[in-house]
C-alpha cells in the first residue's frame, strides 16, 4: 500500500507512517511502524487492536496532534502538518471544558471559528436537542451522568462540522444500556451527515456492529494486519436482527479470532 | 441579620464572644491595669471618636486602596509572566531562580531601600506590597498552567483554536482554581505587609494610625486600629473572595485542595 494514490474518493491515506514516543530519560516506545491504510469519504472504519498497539498515537497522528517520524498522513489530498478544523475529534478523556456549560462545551468551535452569536445559540440549540439534552443547556461537565458527557463531546466536535470525525474509545466508559442508545445515534448521525469516520474500540462487537470495514491492528509496534469488510448496509444494523445473522456472526468470530492471536 | 439565624455562623462568632469577654473581666476587674490593656469601654469609645472626625475612615480607605493597587500590579505581572513560564521551558529556566532568590526576601525587607527611592508614602507601600503579594500569585500561575490536562489543549486545537484560545479558553481558567488560592493567600499576605509598611514608610493608612497613636501613647486607639483591621480582614474575605470563589471553581467544580 506504500505509496498509494489517493482518487476523489479517498479521504484519508496514511502512508508508511511510523511513530515513537521518545523521552530523555528512556528508550524510545515505538507505536506504530509501517502503518498504511486509506478510508474512503463518507466511510466508517473502526480500527481494533489489543490495548497499548498504538490505536490513540494512530487517531493523534490523523488529528496532526502529533508528527509521525516516518511517512505521512493526507486529508483531502493534502499533507497534514497539524490540527484543523476540518478533523474533529472525540477523545477517549472527553476533554470537556469543566468551565463551559453545556451550551459553551457544543459551541466552543463555533465560538472560534467565529459564528455571529445568533447563528451559533442555534446551532447549539439544534445539538442540544439531537442529543436530547434539552434542560441541561446550563449545567456543567461535573454535573452530567457519563452518558451525557459523552454526547456533549460528540456533539461538540458535530457542530464544529468537521469532514473527517475521529473517535477514540468514545462509548468504553458508559453502561452497556447507554452504549447501545449512543452507538445508533452514531450510525444515524453518520448517515445524516455523510462524515468520513476513524472509531478506535477495544470492543470487536462494536467494531463489527459500527463499522463499514474494520482494521484489525497487531500488537504493539502497531501495524495493520488486516482490514475486513462488513458488507451490511447501515440502515440494517441493528444488535436483535443481527444476532442471528449468520454472515454478521462469522465477521464478527473471524474478527475476534484476529484479535486475540495479537494478545500474548 | 440574617446570618445570626444562621447556626453555622452563630459558631463562628462564639469565639470572638469569648475573647471579648475575658478582655473585659481582666480590664475591668484590674487584673491588668488599664494603661497597659485598655478594655472594650475605652477602646469602643477610641473607634467612634475617631470615627465620628472621620479619621478612622479615611485611613481605611487608604490602606484598602493600597491593598488593591497592589494586587491589580500582582496580578498582571504574576499572571502574565507565570503563564509565560508555565507555557514556556526556556521562559521558565531563566525565571524561576530570579523568582526564588527574591520570594526568600521579606517584603518588607525592601522598606529601607524602598524609602530611598521613592520617600514615605503610597509609592513605597505598593513596592513593598507588590514584592509580598508577587510571587504567590506568579507561583500559582506556573502551577496552575502545568495542571491543565493536556486533552483540553488538543480538544481546542482540532476544534481550530490557536495560542490565543489556548490562553483564554483553556490555560487561563484552568489555572483560576491556583490563581484564586494565590489572590487569596496575596491578600492575606498583603494585607500584613502593608499594615507593617504603613507603620514605618508612610504617612497615613490604619498602620499609620497605630504608628502615630503609640506617638501619643494612645493605648485605646492603638487597639482600636487593630481590631479594625483584623475585622476588615473577615470582612475582604467573606464578601469578595469566597463570592468569587462560589462563582467561578466551586460551581465549574474544579475546586482542588491546594
Ligand atoms: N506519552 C507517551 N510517552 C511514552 N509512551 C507512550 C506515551 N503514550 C503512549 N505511549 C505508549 O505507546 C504505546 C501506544 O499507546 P496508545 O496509542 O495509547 O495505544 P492504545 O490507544 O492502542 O492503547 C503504548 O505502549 C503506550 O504505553
Ligand atoms: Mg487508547
Amino acid at each position: 500500500m506504500r505509496g498509494a494514490v489517493s482518487t476523489a474518493d479517498t479521504k484519508i491515506v496514511a502512508d508508511g507512517l511510523h511513530f515513537a514516543y521518545r523521552s530523555q530519560e528512556r528508550e524510545p516506545v515505538v507505536a506504530l511502524t509501517d502503518v498504511s491504510f486509506e478510508v474512503r469519504a463518507g466511510e466508517l472504519l473502526c480500527v481494533v487492536g489489543p490495548s497499548g498497539c498504538g490505536k490513540s498515537s494512530l487517531i493523534s497522528l490523523i488529528a496532526g496532534l502529533a508528527r509521525p517520524q516516518q511517512g505521512r498522513v493526507l486529508v483531502n489530498g493534502r499533507t497534514v502538518r497539524g490540527p484543523g478544523a476540518d478533523r474533529g475529534v472525540v477523545f477517549q478523556e472527553l476533554g470537556l471544558m469543566p468551565w463551559r456549560t453545556v451550551n459553551g462545551n457544543i459551541g466552543q468551535g463555533l465560538e472560534i471559528a467565529r459564528v455571529p452569536r445568533a447563528r451559533r445559540d442555534e446551532v447549539v440549540a439544534r445539538f442540544v436537542a439531537m442529543i436530547g439534552l434539552g434542560g441541561f443547556e446550563e449545567r456543567y461537565p461535573h454535573e452530567l451522568s457519563g452518558g451525557m458527557k459523552q454526547r456533549v463531546a460528540l456533539a461538540r466536535t458535530l457542530a464544529a462540522d468537521p469532514t473527517v470525525m475521529l473517535m477514540d474509545e468514545p462509548f468504553a466508559a458508559v453502561d452497556a444500556q447507554t452504549r447501545v442508545t449512543l452507538q445508533k445515534d452514531l450510525l444515524r448521525i453518520s448517515m445524516q451527515t455523510g462524515k468520513t469516520i476513524v472509531l478506535v474500540t477495544h470492543s470487536v462487537e462494536e467494531a463489527a456492529f459500527l463499522g463499514d470495514r474494520v482494521m484489525v491492528m497487531t500488537r504493539r509496534p502497531g501495524r495493520v494486519k488486516e482490514i475486513i469488510d462488513v458488507p451490511i448496509p447501515r440502515e440494517e444494523r441493528d444488535y436483535d436482527a443481527l444476532a442471528h445473522d449468520e454472515p454478521f456472526n462469522a465477521l464478527r468470530v473471524e474478527i475476534t479470532n484476529s484479535v486475540r492471536a495479537e494478545l500474548w | 441579620m440574617r446570618s445570626l439565624r444562621n447556626p453555622e455562623k452563630l459558631l463562628g462568632v462564639l469565639p470572638f464572644a469569648v475573647l471579648g469577654l475575658v478582655w473585659w473581666l481582666v480590664t475591668a476587674t484590674g487584673v491588668v491595669h488599664r494603661n497597659v490593656l485598655a478594655g472594650p469601654p475605652e477602646v469602643w469609645r477610641a473607634t467612634t471618636d475617631l470615627a465620628s472626625r472621620g479619621l478612622l475612615q479615611d485611613d481605611i480607605v487608604t490602606s484598602l486602596l493600597r491593598l488593591v493597587l497592589a494586587m491589580a500590579v500582582s496580578l498582571v505581572l504574576g499572571v502574565g509572566l507565570g503563564l509565560l513560564a508555565g507555557l514556556n521551558r526556556p521562559v521558565s529556566d531563566f525565571l524561576l531562580p530570579l523568582v526564588s532568590f527574591f520570594n526568600s526576601i521579606s517584603g518588607i525587607a525592601w522598606i529601607p531601600l524602598a524609602i530611598v527611592w521613592f520617600g514615605l508614602g503610597t509609592v513605597t507601600v505598593t513596592f513593598v506590597l507588590v514584592n509580598s503579594i508577587f510571587f504567590l500569585i506568579f507561583f500559582n500561575t506556573v502551577l496552575g498552567v502545568r495542571s491543565v490536562p493536556a486533552v483540553l489543549e488538543n480538544a481546542v486545537k482540532t476544534l481550530g483554536g490557536g495560542r490565543r484560545e489556548l490562553v483564554l479558553q483553556v490555560y487561563l481558567p484552568g489555572a483560576l482554581p491556583f490563581i484564586m488560592s494565590g489572590i487569596r493567600g496575596g491578600f492575606g499576605f498583603g494585607w500584613r505587609a502593608l499594615i507593617a509598611a504603613e507603620l514605618t514608610a508612610a504617612t497615613s493608612g490604619l498602620g499609620y494610625l497605630i504608628y502615630n497613636a503609640s506617638n501619643y501613647a494612645r493605648g485605646d486607639q492603638i487597639l482600636a486600629g487593630i481590631i479594625v483591621i483584623g475585622a476588615l480582614w473577615i470582612v475582604i474575605d467573606m464578601a469578595v473572595l469566597a463570592p468569587i470563589e462560589r462563582r467561578t471553581v466551586q460551581r465549574w467544580g474544579t475546586v482542588r485542595q491546594v
